[in-house]
């Protein structure tokens, strides 16, 4: 197969980043290489600066409280361990939904272990939330909800501020796990009634592994469990109680922080809009394209998806031996298996092989999609 | 020093004599690999008496080993006893006095200097080119002896490698840690007799290093062929320019590996990725493995079972284990089928 190597796995990270991205990396590590707040000089104030500005793009972006309340993380998985372990005590009772992360789910089952409830609603069978079920749990004494915004198996948005609506009512806390949905579709933290939200700084904000991002809401009091130095009040015992500071100790990952900055401008000038509207219109494509080829079974929304993420399966062949020859023989990059999401696989009914999954970045476009088709296609008649 | 009755024998050839004796007796030895030519070599070492002897294998004694692999016996292969245990197991009670040292691992980049540390030589009982270029770099690296050897069907070659005195094993073998070949003694065989031919040969070899005697070790590259009967030994010349040995550039010593594994999530698999370089001739392994296994294949894989495994080959060298969740077992059976 002639052509260049098709990138169809930006749910794991989004690849190409935007121009942008790459120099303000490169910028800042060459020209504010310092450590950012913790000196007078003025190269460590340039550092504070860039952290500044992105604490204050990424509260303007996600409508947060305000900046302060904007803490930066190693990645999604550390900011829901921050939150969910920081927050959660024993006796408290939380719900989930049917396809989370393990990045949601091992942190609730080690919890359990330490005496907190956790109980998981049905899934339907259009991979939604079954909103009655969750209800019925919420209603039997709910803390905190702890959900996926988009299911990074199946694509499919939760309807949040239907889960928030019945969260708050109970005077539960919403916990949204946004890892597929940041920079990806819409998220307003004020709109849609999400109390802490989680993201990583490399998927759908564009920006570099190593950065995530944790947004809080008012007074909500989550323990650190890292403390050291923060560049303010080093005259205390202990950590200030002030965020970001709160939950922030160690020095900043300044470069990571700078490349997130850039990737999130580049999605404000290109417009969240536009960038949904190009992946959820390539996703429909594949869907489209799929469908007309023997033994595939697709576990996404069949007519109008909302994200980049098309999961499926071939009659004809193993999944990862599907995924494979895609990679060496047609130059296609999907990714095969569970996506570290059992729980998900097992409410589709996909477990333990998974899915293949096409997921789609601003930068694909449709000849990539027709290279996925074609070479599905072909991979259905062998055996 | 009074020379025990044990090694009276081998203390009255000349060549060895008292002082050669109480060499030996001060030497540490290594054995990588302890199948058909470890395992004889090990055996003959321990017999004459060395100081300390480290015993190295990942591999676990099976039925096909009894054959050529002089030190095991049928308990150990009902039991699937690391070969290192059931080798010093054996080896103790030849001889008990001989300290063993012993370690069910790979050998590879991250603890290659470690177990050689300290060696008076290096013995070779591998089944991979990979792994000896790799023990070459090291041994190049901390200027410590090592013996190559090899053997399948009815023919073996071997070759001795002083750093300082002769070539090295990358100017015998230029690059040759990316070369894969599907003739291995699981896929053509190997008469039990060439292993004990090669493994003397090399024990014979470690004998002159070890009593100090390294200006006499052979020059060239012996080839053994029994069926025929003809041993030829071909000069080795020092490679011009030679990376390792000559400009000292240890590439493999300072690169993670050559086989990546990854286990599939929920699946009882392994996927083994051989390093970006490692070329493999899938026609050749194709129809080598169809003599001993129904083997189904298509445009892009062949796929057979061995025993409770299944295993997929891709046409790039990247294979799919199934039936294991031991990234040692699939590395182990990639070795032994796919390519050594």
């Amino acid at each position: 197969m002639d052509g260049p190597f098709v990138y169809l796995d930006n749910a794991a990270t989004t690849w190409p980043k935007p121009e942008p991205v790459y120099k303000a990396v490169d910028e800042t590590m060459r020209e504010f290489g310092a450590n950012p707040g913790r000196s007078s000089h003025h190269m460590s104030q340039q550092a504070e600066r860039i952290i500044a500005d992105a604490r204050h793009a990424v509260a303007r972006f996600f409508n947060a409280p305000s900046p302060e309340h904007v803490v930066f993380t190693l990645n999604c998985t550390d900011s829901l361990n921050i939150a969910l372990k920081g927050l959660i005590k024993p006796g408290d009772r939380v719900v989930t939904g049917p396809y989370e992360h393990n990045s949601v789910m091992r942190p609730l089952r080690s919890l359990q272990r330490s005496g907190v409830s956790v109980a998981v609603a049905r899934g339907t069978g259009d991979f939604q939330i079954d909103l009655d079920h969750f209800r019925e749990l919420c209603h039997a004494g709910i803390d905190f909800a702890v959900i996926s915004h988009a299911s990074n198996v199946t694509g499919c948005l939760s309807s949040v501020r239907e889960i928030a609506g019945i969260v708050h009512e109970q005077g539960g806390i919403l916990i949204l796990d946004a890892a597929q949905s940041a920079g990806v579709v819409e998220v307003d933290m004020d709109r849609m009634g999400i109390d802490i939200l989680a993201a990583p700084g490399h998927k759908g904000l564009l920006g570099p592994m190593g950065v995530g991002i944790l947004i809080l809401g008012r007074d909500i009091p989550v323990d650190p469990f890292r403390e050291g130095g923060t560049g303010i009040k080093s005259e205390g015992d202990y950590q200030p109680e002030e965020l970001p500071w709160r939950l922030e100790g160690g020095t900043a990952n300044l470069p990571g922080i700078a490349g997130l900055l850039a990737g999130i401008r580049f999605i404000e000038s290109v417009g969240i809009g536009s960038i949904a509207s190009h992946e959820a219109e390539l996703a429909r494509q594949l869907v489209e394209g799929l469908k007309g080829v023997d033994g595939v079974r697709l576990f996404c929304d069949p007519v109008d998806p909302k994200t980049g993420v098309v999961s499926f399966t071939l009659d004809a062949m193993d999944v990862a031996l599907a995924g494979t020859i895609l990679d060496q023989a047609f130059k296609i990059g999907v990714r095969t298996g569970l996506h570290c999401a059992p729980a998900a696989h097992k409410a589709l009914g996909t477990f333990p092989s998974g899915t293949l999954r096409a997921s789609f970045g601003y930068f694909n476009d449709e000849s990539h999609v027709e290279r996925l088709v074609a070479a599905v296609r072909q991979l259905s008649k062998t055996c | 020093m009074i020379i025990p009755e044990r090694y009276a024998r081998q203390a009255l050839v000349s060549e060895i004599g008292e002082a050669g004796q109480q060499a030996i007796r001060q030497s540490r030895v290594v054995v990588i690999g302890l199948g058909a030519l470890g395992s004889n070599i090990a055996n003959i070492l321990a017999r004459a008496g060395v100081g300390s002897l480290c015993l190295v294998d990942r591999d676990f004694v099976d039925w096909t080993n009894l054959q050529r692999q002089g030190l095991y016996e049928e308990e150990d292969a009902a039991n699937s006893l690391p070969k290192a245990v059931a080798a010093k197991n054996r080896l103790a009670r030849i001889n008990s006095e001989v300290d063993y040292e012993v370690m069910v691992d790979d050998v590879n980049s991250g603890n290659v200097e470690k177990i050689i540390s300290g060696a008076t030589v290096v013995l070779d009982g591998l089944d991979n080119f990979y792994t000896r270029a790799l023990i070459n770099e090291a041994c190049v690296k901390m200027r410590i002896p090592w013996i190559y050897g090899g053997c399948i069907a009815t023919y073996g070659s071997t070759a001795t490698f002083v750093p300082g005195i002769t070539p090295c094993f990358n100017c015998l073998f230029p690059g040759v840690s990316g070369h894969t070949s599907p003739f291995t003694c699981d896929t053509v065989g190997v008469l039990g007799p060439i292993a004990f031919m090669v493994a003397a040969w090399e024990a014979s070899e470690a004998l002159k290093i070890l009593v100090g005697k390294q200006d006499q070790v052979s020059r060239g590259l012996t080839f053994i062929e029994l069926w025929h009967n003809s041993v030829t030994i071909a000069p080795v010349e020092r490679l011009q320019g030679c990376p390792v040995c000559e400009k000292q550039e240890f590439n493999l010593l300072n690169r993670s590996g050559d086989l990546m594994t990854t286990s599939l999530c929920g699946r009882k698999a392994v996927q083994v990725v051989p390093a970006g370089s490692t070329k493999i001739n899938f026609e050749l392994t194709l129809e080598t493995l169809s003599k001993i296994f129904q083997v189904e294949h298509n445009a892009y894989l062949l796929r057979f079972r061995c025993g409770e495994y299944e295993i997929v080959l891709f046409r790039d060298g990247r294979a799919i284990v199934f039936g294991t969740e031991d990234p040692q077992v699939a590395r182990s059976l990639y070795g032994r089928y796919i390519g050594g």
